[in-house]
């Protein structure tokens, strides 16, 4: 058996993850490029990388919340799903790795 | 803190960083064989990657923003700069999808049929390897940004 329905909670969070891959890295990038607002979230929680967390989690969360009430689960399988998550982790991690080489 | 205490808080955040891979590890060999009998297993264990990884992230994060500036400083005035430039910028970000990931792990074990559908164990495989792959990852990174603290000595 295989490509069952996924439950709702799985494809919002599973979404969540592969957008929040990739706008993490899209912050560090615009903290790093953009002097003041580092300084900024390091000012808001003490430190840039305390800020960047808060700010990377609760939008984790929320986005999570948000896409789990929206979505239609029909049009998600796991294989797609599996497919998102795994591209978004990837092109995330590389456009962090890329950014820090060049720095 | 005392100089001791400081280098175990630090151990303690590895500890519990290599204990949430490693129990994603154990999670992987029983989803390949998933049965009536394991399931509840595999959902107890599940629980615990991200209790590990979040235990992890805040023993780290406290030292990070504690103490780390002082290696910091090390690792810039000797040869392996690159110690902090790349890994250690690389690493301390890279940990949220990690924490993610493993956040997200449990949800999909508890809310779908994992026994009935091949499609949805291996999403759960997926998730799992990225965990353990991004696991190996921050374990070298550390291992790299400690040898760039002492390389920094040396060159003093």
């Amino acid at each position: 058996m295989g490509n069952a329905t996924l439950d709702k909670k799985t494809v919002g969070f599973g979404l969540s993850v592969a957008l929040m891959s990739i706008l993490n890295s899209l912050l560090v990038i615009l903290k790093e490029m953009n002097p003041p607002l580092k300084a900024g979230m390091a000012k808001a929680f003490g430190h840039h990388w305390t800020t960047h967390g808060i700010i990377v989690l609760t939008l984790f969360v929320v986005l999570g919340l948000i896409f789990s009430s929206m979505v239609k689960t029909e049009n998600w399988n796991a294989n797609k799903l599996s497919n998102t998550i795994v591209g978004s982790v990837i092109l995330g991690a590389a456009c962090l790795a890329t950014f820090y080489l060049l720095h | 803190m005392s100089l001791l205490g400081t280098q175990l808080s630090l151990m303690v955040h590895v500890f519990f960083g290599v204990l949430g891979f490693t129990m994603a590890v154990a999670i992987f060999v029983y989803v390949l064989h998933t049965n009536d009998k394991n399931i509840a297993t595999v959902k107890k264990m599940s629980i615990f990657v991200p209790l590990f990884t979040v235990l992890s992230y805040l023993t780290g994060g406290w030292w990070y923003v504690v103490y780390y500036s002082h290696e910091r400083d090390i690792i810039k005035s000797g040869p392996w700069v690159w110690a902090h430039t790349f890994f250690m910028e690389v690493k301390e970000h890279l940990f949220f999808v990690l924490l993610m990931l493993s956040i997200l792990l449990p949800i999909i074990i508890y809310k779908n049929d994992l026994i009935g559908d091949k499609s949805i164990r291996n999403l759960v495989l997926t998730v799992l390897v990225l965990i353990v792959l991004l696991g190996f990852s921050m374990d070298g990174a550390g291992a790299i940004i400690s040898r760039g603290v002492i390389v920094g000595f040396m060159g003093r």
